[in-house]
């Protein structure tokens, strides 16, 4: 595991007086105190693992490719960040000593709106709380796509991270067209149909000519993106949530094989989510009121309390959109196939769903108390007999370690995204300790068994892409000695050095 | 409870004005009164039913306020200089320190 070795005292020095020189000197965060929030995180991991060197807070592209190019020739690693409230991942904090964050948030504008194809390029520092008051101050007529802390998240940063919300729109990464992006020897070029002078279609046709890149600049480190180009959803003429309950935990084969079918057949239009009982308590309950105790959370106990408030072992929340024939036939055949499939199905709400901006999944940090967070995120195939494997196996492993088993489900078409918060009081090192200890051995047992990992937070970066193939972690090194021949950018990311 | 609300946790109704694209352009954070802060981010948590506390109504301390905001607190992550300058925070944790609770909201 070859890196950028960490910067002298010295040669930090010389580039953090070149920073000030590019974007003023108070915008070069080197004291004790004005860097440590950068190092604030939920994982569970001691916020001096992962402390950063240093922040620098660009206001607009040219800054930063001033920034990085400066970085380049000083050997001082960069970590990028948007808003940096990837929590649960890491936040803003960086994977490799010596690294500096590149703190874009100063660059927040929204450019190149097109009301008739729903498309705007965003920079960086932009928010869906920001994106959503721009739309309606433009005419609105579109909604957004957002994930659970969408109101002080960036557009930008949760789509380079892949991440997922409930509409139609809900795969972030399919619906972004077009990255402005920024090399490490300060090359900067745009992706797909950008590259064509006075270009009509950057945002409108995502694949360009040749090979189409804008992948390897997601879960990445080849390059900084300073725009991004995103598609924003129609306003449905009408929307109807549903929420189907499932009373017991072996259900879990056959409503996994009904909701593939109702999702590949396009009754269902969009992943949902799909919360065990144990996220319900840890959204309603705080654990030391139902369960004081060192051991896992029992799953009887939270699905008897479940089914006290109509839940159950599993409870599917989803949103049927279009016109109103569309809604109402789709909602027949769904709520029939379902209660076939064993459910009650009712209607429900969904803020995510309708465009209301809402941090309800912060709800997740009052079940331990102490801000301790963290997502182990496997992928399933969406066979009902793999999800319960895969659920059987990780329950195991988290009974083991008395660490509490929750999960919210992303039903995609063919693959289910199963992401299990695990919550814990950072200010408990035994209970933090366990719950490393458990990701650590779940990240072996589940792609021992065949699984892959969605995504996953700094301290696991290295293990995980190790399971996911030597051959192809070599391949993203060749590319990163390419683009990238110093390693400054993000060292560590996906476990990529160069 | 019903169910919806006990699964879904509500979060508060906020409204906003419209502020988006005025950002200084010099330091590229946008210029917000004490009331857009709370909307736009405060607001989502400390507003509402969820079980963030309550800060209106208490009289809390400024400097406790700015305190939190720049260092994050449990799950509530930090608000860098970067998004939140001084003098606006400034203003923010003297508007909390000074907005009574609001009726549907009771210090706990």
């Amino acid at each position: 595991m070859s890196s950028i070795e960490p910067p002298s005292p010295e040669t930090l020095s010389g580039f953090f007086r070149e920073c000030a020189a590019i974007v003023g000197q108070e915008w070069v965060k080197v004291g004790e105190d004005e860097v440590a929030p950068y190092g604030w995180v939920a994982i569970p991991f001691d916020t001096a693992a992962h402390m950063p060197a240093g922040a620098i807070c660009p206001h607009s592209a040219d800054e930063a490719r001033a920034v990085v190019m400066a970085a380049n020739r000083a050997g001082v690693a960069l970590w990028p960040t948007s808003t940096g409230r990837n929590i649960g991942y890491g936040s803003s904090s960086v994977a490799d000593p010596g690294t500096v964050v590149l703190d874009m948030r100063r660059m927040n504008r929204i450019e190149d709106f097109d009301p008739d194809l729903g498309t705007v390029v965003v920079e960086p520092g932009v928010t869906y709380h920001q994106l959503q008051e721009f739309i309606e101050a433009n005419g609105g007529g579109y909604w957004i796509d957002f994930p659970g802390p969408g109101p002080i998240v960036s557009p930008l940063g949760n789509t380079l991270e892949r991440g997922h919300g409930v509409t139609p729109y809900g795969d972030h990464f399919a619906h972004s067209c077009g990255y402005e992006v920024l090399l490490a020897d300060g090359t900067t070029f745009r992706t797909g149909l950008g590259g064509v002078e006075g270009t009509t279609s950057w945002q409108s046709f995502r694949y360009g000519y040749g090979p189409t890149l804008d992948g390897i600049f997601t879960q990445s480190n080849f390059g900084v993106i300073t725009k991004m180009g995103l598609w924003l959803m129609p306003a449905p003429e009408t929307y109807r949530t549903l929420m189907a309950v499932w009373p017991e935990y072996d259900d879990i084969t056959r409503l996994t094989d009904c909701i593939r079918d109702l999702r590949m057949d396009g009754t269902i239009q969009t992943e949902g989510v799909m919360g065990n009982a144990g996220i319900f308590m840890a959204a309603t309950h705080r654990r030391s009121d139902v369960w004081d105790s060192r051991e896992a959370l029992p799953q009887e106990l939270a699905i008897n309390t479940a089914k006290e408030f109509g839940l159950g072992a599993w409870n599917y929340v989803f949103t049927l959109y279009g016109r109103a024939d569309r809604v109402e036939a789709d909602y027949t055949e769904a709520k029939r196939r379902l209660e076939a499939a064993g459910a009650t199905v009712t209607d429900g709400r969904d803020e995510q769903a309708i465009n209301e901006l809402t941090l309800k999944s912060f709800a997740l940090f009052n079940w331990t108390g102490g801000g301790g967070l963290t997502w182990f995120s496997p992928v399933a195939p969406l066979r009902g007999a793999d999800m319960k494997r895969q659920f059987d196996l990780v329950r195991a492993v988290m009974d083991r370690h008395g660490v509490d088993f929750m999960v919210g489900v992303a039903f995609g078409e063919r693959a289910a995204l199963n992401v299990m918060p695990m919550a814990f009081d950072r200010g408990d090192a035994e209970w933090m300790g366990r719950v490393r200890d458990c990701y650590t051995e779940l990240v072996g047992q589940v792609t021992e068994a065949g699984y892959g990992i969605y995504r996953t937070s700094l301290g696991w970066m290295d293990e995980v892409a190790r399971r996911h193939g030597e051959a192809n972690l070599e391949v993203n090194r060749r590319i990163k000695r390419a683009l990238d021949e110093n390693g400054i950018i993000a060292p560590g990311k996906s476990g990529i050095r160069s | 409870m019903n169910r919806l609300a006990a699964f879904c946790i509500l979060p508060a109704a906020v409204a906003t004005a419209a502020l988006a694209q005025n950002a200084d352009e010099a330091s590229g954070i946008p210029a917000r009164t004490p009331e857009q802060v709370w909307a736009s981010s405060c607001g989502y948590c400390h507003g509402g039913p969820m079980n963030a506390p309550q800060l209106r109504g208490r009289g809390l301390p400024e400097q406790l306020v700015v305190f939190f905001v720049r260092n994050g607190a449990n799950g509530m992550p930090p608000f860098h200089q970067s998004e939140l300058d001084d003098e606006t925070l400034q203003a923010l944790a003297r508007w909390i320190h000074e907005s009574p609770a609001p009726p549907s909201e009771q210090p706990r």
